[in-house]
């Protein structure tokens, strides 16, 4: 079975202890969810992942540690999609998104026609690719966060890091790209994503992880990990939960604790 | 019309989406005009001469044609061409490092440690104004600047510190030039100082090219082989990172770049400023705004920018020659202020 092994991750701040550390297996083909309140260190697992800050502990895939491989090696194995993606030249859609195959390119090498390929690929995935001669800086906020999920799947790396990608869209676009994760999951990959929205994450995800204050409090299948004492003591909110369709349905409802306004 | 274009359009539409060049577009199209251009301007350039009478054509009778050309053309023409080329490069790798199209290589103190470095030759009365010791007194300032810059900013500093750095260290050296130039043993002296600070390829030779040009090329190299990183960085830090092209690599190979390169040009030329900033600017609703596509026009653009502009100085009347960073100063300054303007609007609307 095709691993991300996460063996003793732990991030440090100067003195602030942004995450304790960690151990978990995280199996190729699941949506992985890390869940929590702001501040407890779900960022910081993710960029430690992404070798993107200084942490302790390695990440192991396929039984080879992340850092020992070569840069090119590694950008091929892992994509990561930043909290807030920049796009800082008014460049086409199209070549934004080929900037996701440089991995893939040996110095000097040009783009081929199978890099086309990819790119179109990532595009139609994200329904994006009526997007494709449109210029960056002129994309609406649904159409540029399309753009840049593309930008990260054009890599097509077995594992993708995404950091709060449904953050400030329409509920129509959450769904959307939720469902281009779960689908990138479904060929095989290990797809990670920092989420805020509880009921996304217990729709979509094929497992949860729990943190709060730099540590993980619960972790396994959606239903597992969003229950009544986990959700109000990871993020001191009472949940309503239902189930629609068969599935489970979680809000938070009111602060935990919070009796006087209680009806 | 329209309609029989959109159906073919769509008959033959997953064709071209699978064709390299609908996410690399082919990008010749600037060197077929801007290789002829510098050909033109260089050949025009050994053309164009200037005696105390005012602008001269050709090169005199055949005896005398040798000496000019060797001595004092093709110096000036060489020159005109290498700096103005640096500084096209370097304006284009500088502005796709920060990501910011106002950026200009004089921002990381490299220009102003040169310009340094030949001041303080100048001033211990060391070199007279045609000396060689002048260009290595800026070729040491230079790499002094940069050497000051690494200590201030680190290894892997944030880029905003390394500009603060670099707008320290340029505060620092004018600050030193000024008092150079205060405590000038004479007046002859400072006069001589502003002169050459002011910028000029009168009067070099082919000793200086060869002076220049083995610190240009490996400050070129480094500049050419962070072309990848600076693209990579269009999607920020992080996201470059993660495409295998670290920033604080890219970001070494840039500074470096840029401090031996410009650090020899100002060696041998004085301060030549806004050439690299406004060549990338030309250039961009032409080549795209790739930061690695703009690399290679952005030196020819340099080059022919500056041989033009040396050119005219040249076809002036006779009288005190003008110095070419005068005049690079004059044209550049308006178009600097156009942008910002032009940029407010753009946030404005």
């Amino acid at each position: 079975m095709t691993t991300l092994a996460l063996d003793d991750i732990g991030v440090r701040y100067g003195a602030r202890t942004a995450l304790e550390p960690v151990s978990l297996d995280l199996r190729a083909g699941e949506l992985v969810g890390l869940i929590g309140p702001n501040g407890a260190g779900k960022s910081s697992l993710l960029k430690a992942i992404a070798g993107l800050v200084p942490h302790r502990g390695t990440a192991t895939w396929q039984s080879r540690p992340l850092v020992k491989m070569k840069r090119l090696e590694r950008a091929r194995t892992l994509a990561y999609l930043p909290q807030t993606p920049a796009a800082h030249w008014p460049i086409r859609v199209a070549e934004l998104v080929a900037l996701g195959r440089m991995p893939h390119l040996a110095f000097g090498q040009r783009p081929g026609d199978d890099d086309a390929a990819a790119v179109r690929w990532a595009l139609e995935q994200c329904e994006a690719l009526d997007l494709a001669d449109r210029r960056v800086d002129r994309l609406s906020g649904g159409e540029r966060a399309r753009a840049l999920l593309a930008r990260a799947l054009a890599v097509r790396a077995p594992i993708l890091l995404a950091d709060e990608p449904i953050q400030s869209l329409d509920p129509y676009h959450q769904l959307k790209i939720m469902g281009v994760l779960k689908s990138y999951a479904s060929l095989g990959a290990l797809v990670v994503a920092v989420l805020h929205d509880l009921a996304l994450a217990a729709r979509f995800c094929t497992r949860l992880v729990l943190l709060s204050h730099g540590r993980v409090v619960a972790e396994g299948r959606p239903e597992e990990v969003l229950t009544r004492s986990a959700l109000e003591d990871g993020y001191r909110v009472e949940p309503f939960f239902s189930r629609h369709e068969g599935e489970l349905v979680v809000l938070p409802w009111r602060q935990a604790g919070d009796a006087s306004k209680r009806g | 019309m329209i309609a029989d274009r959109k159906l073919a359009a769509a008959t033959a539409e997953s064709q071209p989406l699978l064709d390299r060049r609908w996410i690399d577009p082919p990008f010749a199209r600037p060197f077929v005009v801007l290789i002829p251009l510098v050909a033109i301007a260089a050949l025009a350039s050994i053309w164009v001469g200037r005696t105390s009478s005012g602008p001269a054509f050709g090169l005199g009778d055949a005896a005398l044609a040798r000496t000019i050309l060797l001595e004092i053309r093709v110096p000036r023409t060489l020159l005109a061409l290498l700096v103005g080329g640096t500084l096209g490069l370097c304006g284009a790798a500088l502005q796709g490092l920060l990501r910011n199209p106002l950026a200009e290589p004089g921002l990381l103190g490299a220009s102003s440690g040169a310009a340094l470095g030949a001041v303080i030759v100048f001033y211990f009365g060391i070199a007279a104004a045609d000396s060689l010791l002048l260009p290595l007194g800026g070729v040491a300032g230079s790499i002094g600047a940069l050497a000051l810059l690494y200590a201030l900013a680190g290894r892997r500093a944030a880029l905003v510190t390394i500009v603060l750095a670099g707008i320290a260290i340029n505060a620092l050296a004018a600050a030193l030039t000024s008092l150079a130039l205060n405590f000038a043993p004479s007046p002859y002296a400072a006069l001589e100082i502003l002169f050459w600070m002011l910028g000029s390829l009168a009067d070099r030779s082919l000793t200086h090219v060869g002076l220049a040009l083995p610190l240009m090329i490996p400050g070129w190299l480094l500049i050419v082989a962070a072309a990848r990183g600076l693209d990579a960085l269009t999607l920020g830090e992080e996201a470059a990172a993660t495409l295998g092209y670290a920033p604080a690599r890219t970001q070494w190979l840039v500074v470096g770049g840029t401090a031996l390169a410009v650090g020899a040009a100002v060696a041998v030329s004085g301060v030549i400023g806004f050439v690299g900033l406004v060549v990338p600017h030309l250039l961009r609703p032409w080549t795209g705004h790739h930061p690695s596509r703009l690399l290679a026009p952005s030196f020819l653009a340099g080059a022919a920018l500056t041989l033009a502009a040396d050119i005219a100085i040249r076809l002036m009347p006779p009288g005190p020659e003008l110095k070419l960073g005068v005049v690079t100063a004059l044209i550049g300054a308006p178009f600097f202020l156009h942008l910002i303007l032009r940029r407010s609007g753009e946030l404005a609307s």
